[in-house]
C-alpha cells in the first residue's frame, strides 16, 4: 500500500484537533495564502490579517471537509472568497487611483508602474526590480492578478487553478494568456536582448 | 502566418490553447523565424522576472494570533454532517456492496414465468378445469397479445383470473400444480 501524502496526514490529524499539524499546514501555505490575498486586496496589512482570517475559519470548517486531499484547492478557495468580500465591502480599494499612496507606507510614495522606456540598467538594487514587478502584476485585473499569482507564483497547476475559481480550465488558461501579454509588454524592457 | 500574427498569438500559444493546426503554424513560424523566437523567450523571461521577484514574504508571527483564537476557545468548531457518514469511503464501499447483493439476489430469485407458448390447445387446462370453447378463445387472445406486450405477465394472469372467476368453485381443482379433465 502506497504511503499517504504527509500533507494529508496532517489535514487528517488537524482534523481531528491536532494543533501542531494544523501548524504544518500554516507553515507550508501561509506564503501562498498571503500572496494571492494580497493580490487581490494589495494592501500587506490587511492581506496579514485576512491571512489570518482564512485558517481560523479553515480550522472551524476542516472536520467538515470530505476529502483531505482536495485541502490545497479547498483553502485556496477560502482565501479567494474572503479576499472578494473583503474588496466588496471595502470598496475604496477599487476606487484608488494609482496617485494615491501605495501600500502601508505611510509617507506615500506613488504607485509605480514600470515604464519600458527607461534603462533597465538602472535597476540594480533587487528591492526596485521587486515594485516594478509588483506594481505591474497590481495593474492586472483581479482575476488575471489571481491566475499569476497562483500559477507562476504559487506553481498551481491549471487544474486545480480552475477548482478554486470555479470556472473551467480554458478559462483559466485565457485568462493566463492575457496576463502573460500585459506583463511582457509592462516588464519587456527588464529584460536583455 | 506573418510575424504579426504569430506575434498576436505567442501568448495563446506559451499556454496551449490554441486548436491543433494553429499550433502547428506559429510552432512552425518559431523555427524558421529568429525575431519571434526572441519575443517568446522574451516573454518567458518575463515571467521568471515575476516568479523571482513578484511574491511577498509574510510578516512573522502570523500564526500567534490564530494559536491565541483557537485556545481561548473563541473558535468554535463545525461539527460534520449526520449525513455525511454516508460519504466515507466504508459506507461507500458497504452501500456498493448491498447494491450488487441485490442485483444478484434479483437475477437469482426464481420468478413467474416470462413468456408463454404460441399456440394454445383449444381445451387447455386452467386451474384444473377444461375451459370451453369460448373461454380457450378468449385466454388464446390475450395470450398472443401478451407474449409481445411489456406487461405480459399481468395480462396472462388477468386472463386466468378472469376464467376461473367464470367457472363454478367446485369446478375448481384442490390440487395446484396437477393436471386433470373434467368430465
Amino acid at each position: 500500500m502506497a504511503a499517504e501524502n504527509p500533507q494529508t496526514e496532517w489535514v487528517r490529524r488537524a482534523q481531528a484537533g491536532d494543533l501542531q499539524a494544523f501548524e504544518q499546514l500554516f507553515d507550508q501555505y501561509q506564503r501562498g495564502i498571503y500572496n494571492v490575498i494580497y493580490q487581490m486586496v494589495r494592501s500587506e496589512a490587511d492581506a496579514a490579517d485576512l491571512t489570518q482570517d482564512v485558517f481560523v475559519r479553515a480550522w472551524k470548517a476542516l472536520p467538515r471537509l470530505d476529502a483531505p486531499e482536495a485541502f490545497t484547492s479547498w483553502i485556496y478557495r477560502i482565501a479567494t472568497n474572503l479576499s472578494r468580500n473583503w474588496i466588496r465591502d471595502n470598496t475604496r480599494v477599487r476606487k484608488e487611483s494609482l496617485d494615491q499612496p501605495f501600500g502601508d507606507d505611510e509617507e506615500g510614495g506613488t504607485r509605480e508602474i514600470a515604464d519600458t522606456r527607461g534603462d533597465p540598467a538602472d535597476l540594480v538594487q533587487t528591492q526596485e526590480v521587486q515594485d516594478v514587478v509588483r506594481s505591474a502584476i497590481s495593474g492586472l485585473s483581479e482575476d488575471h492578478r489571481t491566475v499569476v499569482t497562483l500559477h507562476h507564483l504559487e506553481g498551481m497547476p491549471v487544474e486545480d487553478i480552475a477548482k478554486v475559481m470555479h470556472c473551467s480550465v480554458g478559462t483559466v488558461k485565457s485568462r493566463l494568456s492575457r496576463a502573460r501579454d500585459a506583463l511582457k509588454r509592462k516588464l519587456a524592457g527588464f529584460i536583455e536582448r | 502566418m506573418d510575424c504579426t500574427r504569430v506575434r498576436d498569438l505567442l501568448a495563446d500559444y506559451s499556454v496551449r490553447i490554441l486548436d491543433g493546426r494553429t499550433h502547428q503554424l506559429v510552432e512552425g513560424h518559431l523555427q524558421l523565424c529568429a525575431d519571434c523566437k526572441e519575443e517568446l523567450r522574451v516573454m518567458d523571461s518575463v515571467m521568471l522576472l515575476v516568479e523571482e521577484h513578484g511574491t511577498l514574504a509574510p510578516p512573522p508571527g502570523l500564526f500567534n494570533a490564530v494559536r491565541n483564537q483557537i485556545e481561548a476557545g473563541q473558535v468554535t468548531r463545525q461539527r460534520p454532517a449526520w449525513w455525511a457518514i454516508f460519504l466515507t469511503t466504508p459506507a461507500r464501499v458497504a452501500a456498493m456492496g448491498m447494491a450488487m447483493g441485490a442485483v444478484a439476489l434479483g437475477l437469482l430469485m426464481p420468478t413467474t414465468p416470462t413468456s408463454l407458448p404460441t399456440t394454445l390447445d383449444p381445451h387447455l387446462p386452467i386451474a384444473g378445469q377444461v375451459a370451453s370453447g369460448e373461454l380457450s378463445s378468449s385466454i388464446r387472445q390475450h395470450a398472443m397479445a401478451a407474449t409481445e406486450g411489456p406487461l405480459a405477465d399481468r395480462v396472462a394472469w388477468e386472463a386466468m383470473a378472469q376464467i376461473a372467476a367464470q367457472q363454478p368453485d367446485e369446478n375448481v381443482d384442490k390440487k395446484p400444480g396437477k393436471e386433470r379433465r373434467v368430465e
